[in-house]
């Protein structure tokens, strides 16, 4: 099946500006479940991960009844299909390359992915645009009481749902939202911030999970502590961190505009001229530069505002997005040159229009 | 109730037993098992009152004769090389990737599961959600709009308001030709 018609469309998590001004991009709830009838992946052969992964298809596409959902079996993909899944936040990178039976189904909207045979057999994700973690929450439990009563999750009376690592037993919950803050960075007062965050027990990623570095300004902020508090209060203590990081974010931006001017204009207007001149440009330089652009359309500080051009340039100039829709991209050099000749257009386009 | 081997060495039986309570809470329960070799090589003064779980863990097992960290032993009878009856994995191979090999082990390993939940998550016990009342498949997934709908009567009623003028959208864009 081709992946043509999903690269095309915008993400469900991506509808800038999102919350607060541009600040709270999007809100995921994750969930861990496993079978009580199946062994974790580590002990499970691989013909039993192919009947797993067959179970949890068949099951997940009769319970929901989603006629629109897709099922994708990883292993039937190209490499680049499958990049390009994780840069849609649909898949996690372990998925992506791991060797072993896996699948994956995803709502037509993308709002809710299901993860099969990862390092738990069901991973349930509900991720959409703006500080929405509450109404996540409700979604996942929704599709997740539906499953329950056909598979049967492994459960413990103590320790609540089982996870094959035990970071993720009881609630089996991450809560998590990606904000972008450029102001805080730039003040030099992000690192303490976000230092702070340890003892609240959150922490702290980059835009794709687990084991990516933050880039382009963009934190993603999690529970680490799935053990111990209720699902509404694990998401409840989330939201208060990130009510307070965007207030410090909005006080850093005030602070800048008031003080030193000319050095957040110097920095998106160069940001700007770059983007709009450049004849080739690397996925890493899109991403920093975009960054100051989109601070300088929340803070009206460019005359161009049309966020979801931002928006596309930001999803559709992604290395894996690029290839797959451009014959012409194979290359890393004609890739950069692609991707500048892309953005140049989008940004040349009005400066309000919906596309 | 079985007698309990010692949680540093992994061999001497255990003569204390030390449980911290966090709160009020059960949830908040650790415990750790020693025997009198342990506690006297560790100097530990517990009549004195004990230091925490958490600060002997921490303890560097030079204080015991070793050069590494210490880390926990299999605390039954069995010691060690005690492997879980449904997946065969045992507590030493767990520790080599933090991956259990099914669920069961959470029972085989309890002893040494509670210790390793204290200390990542501070607590032994789950609070939340389980799988009673689950409702029956497809009763309310059938429809899309129905869960929308759902979600968005609990942001009202939670008065999530950011929320529910999301879910309100959503809605409306089910609403639109073609979708």
């Amino acid at each position: 099946m081709s992946l043509d018609d999903l690269l095309a469309r915008p993400a469900a998590w991506l509808d800038s500006p999102g919350a607060h001004g541009g600040i709270a991009v999007s809100s995921r709830i994750r969930l861990a479940r496993n079978l009580s009838s199946f062994a974790f992946q580590r002990k499970l052969s691989k013909v039993r991960q192919q009947e797993l992964v067959g179970r949890l298809m068949e099951t997940t596409a009769r319970v929901t009844g989603w006629k629109d959902a897709r099922q994708l079996r990883l292993g039937a993909l190209t490499e680049m299909e499958r990049t390009a899944l994780v840069e849609r936040q649909l898949v996690s990178r372990d998925l992506a390359n791991g060797k072993h039976p896996t699948g994956v189904f995803i709502s037509r909207d993308e709002i809710h992915s299901l993860m099969f045979n990862e390092e738990d057999h069901v991973r349930l994700q509900v991720i959409s645009a703006g500080l929405c973690s509450n109404a996540n929450l409700e979604l996942a439990v929704a599709l997740d009481q539906a499953l329950e009563g056909e598979l049967g999750w492994a459960w413990h009376g103590q320790y609540g749902y089982l996870t094959a690592c035990p970071t993720n037993v009881g609630t089996g919950l991450r809560a998590s939202v990606m904000l972008h803050l450029p102001a805080l960075a730039e003040s030099g007062e992000l690192k303490q911030v976000l230092r702070g965050l340890t003892k609240l027990h959150m922490t702290v990623r980059g835009l794709h999970g687990e084991g990516s570095e933050p880039t382009g300004h963009y934190f993603q902020i999690s529970n680490t502590r799935a053990l111990g508090s209720s699902e509404r209060a694990i998401v409840d203590q989330l939201n208060e961190t990130v009510e307070r990081l965007i207030a410090y974010e909005q006080l850093a931006r005030q602070s800048l505009l008031t003080t030193q001017p000319w050095r957040l204009e110097d920095k998106v207007f160069r940001a700007w001229g770059l983007l709009t001149h450049a004849r080739s440009l690397t996925t890493e330089e899109l991403t920093e530069q975009l960054s100051w652009v989109r601070l300088g359309v929340a803070l009206s500080l460019l005359e161009w505002r049309n966020w979801k051009i931002l928006d596309r340039i930001f999803l559709q100039c992604q290395p894996a997005h690029l290839q797959l829709q451009h014959a012409e991209a194979g290359e890393t050099e004609q890739r950069d040159r692609l991707r500048a000749d892309l953005v140049r257009k989008w940004l040349s386009s009005p400066p309000a229009s919906a596309n | 109730m079985h007698s309990v081997t010692c949680q540093i060495c992994g061999k001497r039986p255990a003569t204390t037993h030390l449980t911290e309570l966090d709160g009020e809470s059960v949830a908040g329960r650790q415990e750790l098992h020693l025997c009198a070799t342990c506690i006297q090589r560790l100097d530990l003064k517990l009549e004195s009152g004990p230091p925490a779980i958490a600060t002997i863990l921490s303890m560097k097992a030079e204080d015991v004769g070793g050069a590494k960290p210490l880390t926990l032993t299999a605390t039954t009878e069995d010691g060690a090389d005690e492997r879980c009856p449904h997946c065969g994995l045992s507590f030493g191979e767990f520790g080599s990737g933090k991956l259990f090999g099914c669920p069961h082990d959470y029972t085989a390993f309890s002893v040494q599961i509670d210790l390793l939940l204290g200390r990542y998550h501070g607590t032994t016990r789950h609070i939340g959600r389980g799988p009673r009342n689950a409702p029956a498949a497809g009763d309310d997934l059938s429809s899309r709009r129905t869960l929308l709908d759902n979600a968005l009567r609990a942001a009202v009623a939670g008065e999530h308001y950011e929320d529910a003028a999301r879910l309100r959208d959503e809605l409306r864009r089910l609403d639109r030709p073609g979708a």
